[in-house]
């Protein structure tokens, strides 16, 4: 492994992202400042600026000391924040693991005879960034299944319940058809969604829950796959082609030559190989 | 003969021609589809409309059966040097010898049909035949000229079982013919009986025994008697809607050689059993059962029977639904054909 993933970077919570319990300990550390203050410092996308004119359309005053808010003013905040439309939080505090090194820790693991990865870039949801990243390999060694599914959260493999997964579900709906002339073999299918929240659906943090915009993300990465996939698949059935075709007319075109010498009642046949040459080259 | 290797030996020309040109050769072939198969009223056959397939190695799926179209000639111009001839059945064999095999058999008798449509010759004339034989019976004297035959003259009255119309009695010359009609019968039993009833002296008859539907070389033969001496062509086969289209074959040709010209005898006549005959000499009948109905539908709807004559025919087989086999007439009597209605036939 030659270049190690970009570090992430340490970033503020994103105003949408936030939950009561949060947004009260958040408060808490910027006890007795203004409410101004406490927007611009307290959260990433959000400056003097921005705060001023979210707090003015929800209602509050920027100068309010945060120490005067009762909880109900605090939840009040929180449906504000979410409704209100802040820039899309920023993502180099996410750590996806990258195409290449996912692509060479797949083709050293499976020996696929074809593998490509597919990083989407970052999303949202819910207020919290998220990156998905898809990589599909064809023809793997030890595969027996058409195709099997490996799901991956912020770098970690997950291994139980992965019926109820949001992966699952985007590659049940998946129609290998679209893409693919011949059924999928040995295929094997990779999802990595890093974020910095997962939205597991159990606390056991094993199958992950399907928010409209990660199933998007993932389908969109898959398709790209795929797209890849079948252009080296039909790649090669070009190829195979090319070949029969060849040999085909290596077979038969020295026995039309034979044999029409012989009914025009001629000596020598006549000469094919450059006829021959110029289908190997495609000409004809 | 020497017609029929011209046109082999311009094939191969012309496809040594493409080649040495650098082309991928191709040949065009009168289609035998049923979309170009018509009935020609005026000449009461079918035959190929205008239509013709484009037979091309520059598509590789051509390349196979082009193969097979080109071998199929060059076996037919070597059987032709060579003074041999083979079957339907012995071609299917001998292409995988040559590394053009063909699937199944249906595929080679196509491809034969083919080079027959290309050349515009009959599969006998390139020396190919198939497998079953019809037996002639008459005052007719041939001369074969195969090899290893060239001087033997040969009698059809030599065995009372008939000669077999194979290859070489296809191909013989007339010498010399006493008889001065033919007529074709279609089963074993009425052929024995007329030879044994002396029909062939009573009524100068040439029989031939076409053994259900008349095979091509049958045909073919007939077609000969009618064109090169003269004798007009009778037809005697069961009282049935079968009996009545192998009748018709031979008069009118088949579909499936819509494209060959030397087995159609349009003026033979259907002399029996009619429909008709079996109420007029009180005949042994029975019912027609489904599949009778069926052929005989098929028949009315058939280009070919639409001449009074056949329409009539037909139209009395649907009122009464009865039938009646060559053999019934023994129920008079064995010689009851041959002095009775025959001779009434024969008129």
């Amino acid at each position: 492994m030659e270049n190690l993933p970009k570090m992430p970077v340490e970033t503020l919570p994103h105003p949408h992202g936030v939950d009561a319990e949060m947004l009260r300990r958040l408060l808490k550390r910027r006890e007795g400042k203004s409410l101004l203050y406490f927007m611009a410092k307290s959260f990433q996308r959000v400056g003097y600026a921005t705060a001023k004119k979210f707090l003015e359309s929800a209602g509050f005053s920027p100068h309010q000391p945060t120490s005067t808010l009762t909880s109900d003013d605090v939840l009040e905040l929180m449906e504000a924040m979410k409704r209100y439309s802040f820039p899309p939080p920023d993502a180099r505090c996410l750590s996806p693991i990258g195409e290449d090194v996912l692509r060479d820790a797949i083709m050293k693991v499976f020996e696929p005879e074809f593998v490509t990865v597919c990083q989407r870039p970052p999303s949202v949801y819910l207020g919290h960034p998220f990156i998905v990243e898809v990589a599909v390999a064809y023809g793997c060694k030890g595969i027996d299944e058409e195709v099997s599914l490996y799901r991956f959260a912020n770098r970690i493999p997950l291994i139980y319940d992965a019926h109820s997964d949001v992966s699952m579900n985007v590659l049940k709906k998946f129609n290998w058809g679209n893409y693919l002339p011949v059924r999928p073999q040995a295929t094997a299918v990779f999802t990595h969604i890093c974020s910095t929240k997962i939205p597991f659906k159990t606390a056991g943090k094993e199958c992950i829950a399907d928010p409209p915009e990660i199933e998007r993300e993932i389908e969109l990465a898959l398709k790209e796959c795929c797209r890849r996939l079948k252009t080296h698949i039909t790649g090669r059935v070009n190829m195979e082609e090319r070949g029969r075709r060849f040999n085909a007319y290596k077979k038969y075109l020295p026995k039309i030559a034979q044999f029409a010498t012989e009914l025009a009642g001629r000596r020598d046949a006549p000469n094919i190989s450059l006829t021959l040459e110029r289908i190997l080259e495609g000409l004809d | 003969m020497k017609d029929v290797l011209h046109k082999l030996t311009l094939l191969g020309e012309a496809i040594c021609v493409q080649l040495e040109n650098g082309c991928l050769p191709f040949i065009e072939i009168p289609s035998r589809t049923t979309s170009n198969i018509v009935y020609d009223e005026m000449r009461g056959r079918f035959v190929l409309s205008g239509a013709r397939i484009k037979r091309t190695t520059s598509n590789v799926k051509h390349l196979r059966v082009f193969t097979q179209t080109v071998w199929m000639a060059y076996m037919a111009k070597r059987l032709i040097e060579e003074g041999k001839s083979t079957t339907l059945r012995d071609l299917y064999y001998m292409a995988e010898s040559y590394g053009v095999k063909f699937k199944d058999q249906q595929e080679s008798d196509s491809i034969i049909a083919d080079v027959e449509a290309l050349l515009g010759v009959s599969r006998e004339q390139l020396r190919i035949f198939p497998e079953e034989r019809a037996t002639i019976y008459g005052d007719l004297t041939i001369r074969y000229n195969v090899h290893g035959y060239e001087r033997t003259i040969l009698n059809l009255t030599a065995s009372p079982d008939g000669v077999a119309i194979g290859p070489a009695l296809a191909a013989a010359d007339f010498q010399d013919c006493g008889a001065e009609k033919v007529i074709m019968v279609e089963s074993g039993g009425m052929f024995t009986r007329l030879i044994e009833e002396k029909a062939h002296e009573k009524f100068k008859a040439v029989l031939i025994h076409t053994a259900g539907q008349a095979p091509r070389l049958a045909r073919h033969f007939a077609y000969r008697l009618k064109r090169e001496l003269g004798l007009p062509v009778y037809i005697f086969t069961d009282g049935d809607p079968w009996g009545a289209h192998i009748a018709m074959v031979i008069i009118s040709g088949s579909a499936n050689a819509a494209h060959v010209d030397s087995l159609v005898i349009p003026d033979a006549k259907w002399i029996g059993i009619l429909p008709t005959d079996i109420e007029d000499y009180r005949l042994p009948f029975e019912k027609f059962n489904e599949k009778d109905w069926k052929r005989l539908h098929d028949l009315m709807a058939d280009p070919r029977y639409q001449s009074p004559f056949w329409r009539n025919q037909l139209k009395k087989f649907e009122e009464e639904g009865k039938k009646s086999e060559q053999q019934a007439l023994s129920i008079y009597g064995l010689s009851y054909v041959t002095e009775k209605y025959l001779p009434e036939k024969l008129i």
